[in-house]
């Protein structure tokens, strides 16, 4: 056994696992999938004109075209996978729009030093931080309504590879897709 | 929400989603059933499916930088050492900051931190290595430890720091809702990690809240401790400024002075940025403003001006905790004069110590001369007391002088050290003196007082050599505390020595600064009123050749400028002052004199006609219908040595007239009743010169009387005890003329005492020597006499 597989031979480990029933090894997958999904971006980006909309489906298939090896795996190992990245995605996400949304309520960019201030580029984070919160009260009412949301929004599944992922039906998908949209809607618009 | 409700919710939403949207209306109010708040709930969510826009495209789209700005960081996944980059945490101007693991293990998180290319890395590759040791020997639990360093195979600096997961200090008290109290209690364990390192000899030179992290479990930790100085640049010191390269790695709402102007970096930096950061804590703003942001503007901002006490900007009820203690903590921290900050973070932190613990504590409010203003406002009565915690209030003075002297490269600082020590010997000099001067009893505090005074002065002087303004002040400090010494005319120590010493110093100044600007009549007046000072101590003495060419100096200078300062009440007393010490010692029986009666007698008449026109032009000024009846008492004793004793009589009468309106109008001027009692005794000395023995006894007594009270009431006043001693002589030597030996003995022994008192305070006085000698053969005849008998 090589004590350091390689991470494809660990991902795809541990996919199966997954989808064997282990839901733990989610967080073991996370890492891999962070730094994946990041740098396939940042290969993708360099490649591309300046103006460009990132794919977010592209990434995440890359990716896992990258880190599982396809001898080994199913096609409803490809839909875990693809769930494990959109909650990847979220947070990659998140992190960056938190510390975003921070700096432009607080005033933070004036406590930097000169030459890093303001290369404030005109971005939405705020209103993803609200949808995110707005999201994991959803997640308390109905975490598969949760999940397509997720998946469709934060990893750029179709609805097709979102059934699959959930093992659902497709007009499934539609229907707590619509609700979560309007419930969300709602709950972040102001009263 | 419960989980029913959400149920029937969802069932009825989805139903209807899956209708015509013209049928949805009609179906929802069906399935309702009358239940009112969920058909509210449903038509409010199918209301939101319209918003075709919502959630329409990829989160990724909201934050299109979050992957593009790192898509040109081909760190992430880059190993480095034996860690593996995972992704950027921060950035910075000299770098980025990424969070690492170690290769294969997600548990070991570090926090790496990868310099720009071309940032001189051969020189902080070769700092580091010296200073490697020190920085990984940092072990305190709040400081992020310091893992390893060096260069990337493509050149590039880095430092692997232990990872915190935590929130600026700042933002954490914020969230967290920290009262005062537990924010400085935190704060304290910032201090702690500092003291600790510069315990071992490493200052951070960049503490702000971005580097104090506060973990989960609210603990704060230091983060890159040293790096700065492995980061600086090796731009020669003078060059290194706001605008210079140099500077740009540092934060400028917490940076020192020194760090704006390129100055030494001590451990006094870190202490003034802690302060910034206590500030920011405390007030919840930063202490400057850079409204433009300029770089010449901050560095003028942060290295002239003090921030604004933070109870002042903090607003709310917030201020009144603020106010007080922790705005001196904060402010003394941030010193703009580094040696005017806590010395150590230690004691800053001892001193929030004994704020938390209500004791007083040791920093001092930089008002000092504001308060000693006050002080002396309230405190008008007790003297004495007023004196001595006055000066203990000033006892750090002396500290504060030394701090001005020596940090001339802090020349802004020192300056503004400078004049509130000389505005505080100023109002020493002018304000308190002045209150007191003419309370009984006052005479040592004046002393303690204007002696202080003229320490501060002294130590401003030497420092600051060209200083006109102060040279000025320095003259006048030297003369009014020649005056307290052993001045005349005013209550003193009877230290002529002292007096003598100092009056001569304040000519001496008087007389360069005169010579090099001839013009200024504020340099002739105080040279002709030291001129006269000056003969003023030598006179008595006998030394008239020495002590006369001052007073004509000193009248002749009057004289040029007599035009010049007709409306100036204080010079033209200045001017009488002058005149009859003229007057004195050139003719004056009661003085030693030069025997020129007539010269003496033209003085006098000369300063007492510049006192009727004073008095004449300001009804309300006592000092000068006082001046007409000490001239009036002075020309009778020229009139009298010419023997016209009528006229003596008559001059001296008019005298004791003209001050007993004076002592009605005031009653408690020592001064005031001192003359009276002298007049009164002249008075009698005419009538026993002219023969009327009771009405002379009756008039020695009452003068004596008057002046008991006087000394009594200032018993330290050698001119009083003096006055009255002479009194006591006059008197006694009338009794054994007349007979009465009992009455005469008792008062020679009492004014004997007197004189040897004096004596001792100032043994050089030949003819006090010369009146004791006197006196005791007098008592040594009586005795025997009576012994006879």
């Amino acid at each position: 056994m090589d004590p350091h597989p390689s991470p494809a031979g660990k991902v795809t480990e541990l996919l199966l696992e997954l989808s064997g029933g282990n839901r733990a090894v989610v967080d073991e997958l996370i890492p891999f999938l962070y730094r994946e999904l990041k740098r396939i971006a940042a290969a993708q980006l360099l490649n591309e004109r300046p103006g460009h909309t990132l794919q977010v489906t592209a990434l995440v298939h890359e990716a896992y075209l990258k880190l599982v090896d396809q001898s080994q795996v199913h096609w409803q190992n490809r839909a875990h996978f693809f769930g494990v990245a959109a909650q990847v995605m979220r947070r990659i996400l998140l992190d960056y729009a938190k510390g975003r949304a921070r700096a432009k309520r607080g005033g933070d960019l004036r406590r930097t030093s000169f030459d890093e201030a303001l290369t404030v580029s005109y971005d939405r984070a705020y209103e993803l931080v609200e949808i995110d919160e707005a999201l994991q009260r959803l997640e308390a009412l109905d975490q598969r309504q949760a999940k397509v949301v997720e998946m469709r929004f934060f990893g750029g599944l179709s609805v097709e590879e979102t059934a699959e992922a959930l093992g659902v039906s497709e007009p499934t998908v539609k229907r707590e897709w619509a609700m979560a949209r309007a419930w969300l809607h709602r709950e972040i618009s102001p009263a | 929400m419960t989980p029913e409700r959400w149920r029937q919710i969802k069932q009825i939403f989805q139903a209807a989603f899956e209708l015509p949207s013209a049928e949805r209306q009609a179906y929802v109010q069906e399935a309702c059933a009358g239940d009112a708040e969920l058909r509210a709930e449903v038509e409010s969510l199918l209301l939101s499916i319209e918003e075709e826009e919502f959630l329409s495209g990829v989160a990724a789209s909201y934050v299109p930088d979050a992957l593009a700005g790192e898509a040109c960081d081909r760190n992430i996944g880059r190993r480095i050492g034996a860690y593996q980059i995972v992704r950027q945490i921060g950035e910075g101007g000299m770098g980025a900051v990424y969070l690492a693991e170690r290769a294969g293990e997600f548990q070991q998180q570090a926090a790496i931190k990868l310099l720009r290319a071309g940032m001189d890395s051969r020189g902080i590759v070769s700092r580091f290595r010296h200073e490697r040791q020190i920085l990984a020997g940092l072990d305190h639990p709040n400081i992020a430890h310091l893992l390893e360093g060096g260069t990337t195979e493509d050149g590039r600096p880095y430092f692997v720091m232990e990872y915190v997961d935590g929130e600026p200090i700042d933002a954490y008290a914020a969230r967290s809702g920290l009262g005062i109290k537990d924010r400085l209690r935190l704060f304290q364990q910032v201090c702690a990690a500092v003291q600790y390192a510069h315990h071992n000899l490493v200052v951070h030179r960049d503490i702000k809240p971005g580097n104090i992290l506060v973990t989960g479990s609210g603990i704060p930790k230091l983060l890159d401790f040293g790096i700065a100085k492995l980061l600086r640049s090796d731009v020669p010191r003078e060059t290194v400024g706001l605008t210079q390269a140099g500077f740009r790695m540092m934060t400028p709402e917490y940076a020192s002075p020194e760090q704006v102007r390129g100055q030494p970096i001590t451990t006094a930096t870190d202490v003034y940025s802690l302060g910034a950061v206590l500030y920011q804590l405390l007030a919840g703003k930063m202490p400057h403003d850079f409204p433009s942001g300029s770089p010449t503007e901050m560095e003028r901002v942060i290295c002239e001006t003090e921030p604004r006490p933070p109870s002042q900007v903090s607003g709310g009820p917030v201020a009144r905790q603020l106010r007080g203690d922790l705005d001196t903590i904060v402010l003394k921290a941030m010193q703009i004069d580094p040696r005017q900050r806590y010395a150590s973070a230690e004691r800053l932190s001892a001193d929030i110590q004994r704020h938390l613990d209500g004791m007083p504590i040791q920093a001092r409010p930089q008002t000092l001369v504001y308060r000693a203003g006050r002080f002396v406002r309230r405190n008008r009565v007790s003297v004495a007391a007023a004196a001595l915690v006055l000066v203990s209030l000033a006892g750090g003075m002396t500290v504060a002088i030394w701090q001005a002297r020596v940090a001339q490269a802090q020349r802004l600082r020192a300056e503004r050290r400078f004049n509130d020590v000389r505005q505080l010997a100023h109002s020493f000099l002018f304000d308190f003196h002045d209150a007191i001067q003419n309370l009984p009893g006052a005479t040592p505090a004046r002393h303690l007082v204007v002696n202080k005074a003229l320490e501060y002065l002294n130590s401003l002087a030497q420092e600051a050599g060209g200083d006109v303004a102060l040279q000025r002040e320095l003259a006048e400090a030297y003369i009014r505390v020649g005056d307290v010494e052993g001045g005349t005319g005013l209550p003193n120590l009877g230290d002529k020595a002292g007096a003598r010493q100092s009056y001569e110093r304040a000519l001496g100044i008087a007389g360069r600064e005169a010579h090099r600007d001839p013009q200024s009549l504020e340099w002739q007046r105080l040279l002709a009123r030291a001129h006269y000072s000056v003969g003023d101590i030598i006179a008595p003495t006998r030394d008239l050749a020495h002590a006369m060419p001052h007073y004509r100096e000193a009248v002749r200078i009057f004289e040029a400028i007599a035009p010049r300062i007709q409306q100036d009440v204080a010079a033209q007393f200045e001017m009488v002052g002058a005149y009859e010490s003229l007057g004195d010692f050139s003719g004056n029986p009661g003085f030693v004199n030069l025997g020129d009666l007539k010269g003496a007698k033209a003085a006098y008449e000369k300063a007492r006609s510049i006192d009727q026109a004073v008095a004449a032009a300001h009804p309300d000024n006592l000092r000068s219908p006082r001046g007409v009846g000490l001239m009036d008492m002075k020309i009778g004793d020229v009139v009298m040595g010419m023997g016209n004793l009528e006229e003596g009589l008559r001059k001296y009468q008019s005298a004791v007239q003209a001050i007993e309106a004076v002592v009605e109008r005031d009653p408690l001027n020592p001064t005031t009743r001192l003359m009276l009692g002298l007049a009164t005794g002249k008075v009698g000395r005419a009538f026993e010169r002219t023969g009327q023995t009771q009405a002379a006894l009756a008039q020695y007594k009452k003068s004596s009387d008057i002046q008991r009270n006087v000394m009594a009431a200032d018993p330290q006043n050698a001119m009083y005890k003096n006055s009255y001693g002479l009194s006591l002589q006059n008197y006694a030597d009338l009794l054994r003329k007349t007979g009465d030996r009992a009455g005469a003995l008792a008062r020679y022994r009492e004014a004997l005492s007197i004189f040897q008192q004096l004596l001792a305070l100032d043994p050089g006085t030949k003819w006090r020597q010369e009146e004791c000698a006197d006196i005791v053969a007098a008592i040594g005849e009586l005795t025997a006499a009576k012994g006879r008998k």
